[in-house]
């Protein structure tokens, strides 16, 4: 399975790979900005994509918004800080599956992917 | 004057923070009112955050232990990745702020970690913020965390921010 790491933290990016790598994805594209995922969305065709809500200069509720307009289908997950929480409805909306808060276990993010993923199936 | 609510609130978001995404156990010292110098050795992350408060979270802490701490988050041994060491105590320290205001009900935004290896410029003890500093140990070293408030608005003013800004006076 393949997925795509949007987030500007490379530490952050090593961490969401390790994790998916222990449920199964086996593919990673990363990009560390909102254009750079843009991009990447097209030729990589991702079964996931895992964003940063607070990337670099961009607004994480309006990239989903902008992935959902090229990609109806791939299940989005959210990483936020806590102070995220109250626009979760928010991201919801604009077409995230789901919103992981930081910080969090990799237990709670593969168990968060996964659903979101299943969700995706259904 | 230590404002212990304070310092509950820093030791609860130091020590989950590292439980969740280290699987790192923390043990807090005792609080001091006022923060530590840096040593030449020292890697900082600040952390500002603005809103109703307004302020900073530093994580301070020795270059090895830095190094093993950014370990422990990518999940993979770091030698020389200055980058991703610097990068792995940022992201910690937004998250340690964040997690301090985690029940704040007000805007408040947590800004990009700053950066900064051996001595800081200024003298702390000029500047008019208050402090809760906690030194915390654990098996990778020593992690000091500094909270500074710059800032607190009086109204409106929820519960939470009620509690700290009393025991501030």
């Amino acid at each position: 399975m393949k997925a795509l790491l949007i987030d500007d933290s490379i530490a952050m990016r090593a961490l969401e790979r390790a994790v998916l790598g222990q449920i199964g994805f086996d593919r990673f594209a990363q990009a560390e900005s909102a254009d750079e995922a843009l991009a990447r969305l097209d030729s990589f065709e991702p079964d996931l994509a895992l964003i940063d809500a607070h990337l670099m200069g961009a607004d994480g509720v309006s990239l989903v918004e902008r992935l959902r307009m090229r990609d109806s289908t791939t299940p989005i997950v959210l990483i936020a800080l806590e102070q995220f929480r109250r626009r979760a409805g928010e991201a919801i909306d604009a077409g995230a599956s789901t919103c992981v808060f930081k910080p969090f276990t990799p237990d709670l993010l593969s168990q968060r992917v996964l659903e979101a993923m299943e969700q995706g199936d259904a | 004057m230590l404002d212990l609510g304070l310092a509950e609130r820093l030791k609860g978001a130091a020590t989950r923070t590292m439980a969740r995404m280290l699987d790192l156990h923390l043990e807090p010292q005792t609080p001091m009112a006022f923060p530590t110098l840096p040593s030449s050795r020292d890697l900082s992350a600040e952390v500002g955050f603005s809103g109703r408060i307004e302020g900073s979270i530093v994580v301070r802490l020795g270059i090895d232990t830095a190094r093993r701490v950014a370990s422990l988050l990518t999940r993979r041994e770091l030698d020389t990745e200055a980058d991703q060491i610097c990068d792995a105590v940022g992201e910690l320290t937004a998250m340690v702020a964040s997690q301090v205001w985690a029940d704040e009900q007000g805007d408040l935004v947590v800004h990009a970690p700053l950066i900064s290896i051996g001595e800081i410029d200024s003298d702390p003890s000029l500047d008019d913020r208050r402090y809760v500093s906690i030194p915390f140990v654990s098996h990778v070293g020593s992690i000091q965390i500094d909270l500074r408030i710059g800032a607190v608005e009086a109204e409106p003013c929820g519960p939470a921010m009620v509690g700290a800004a009393e025991g501030l006076e």
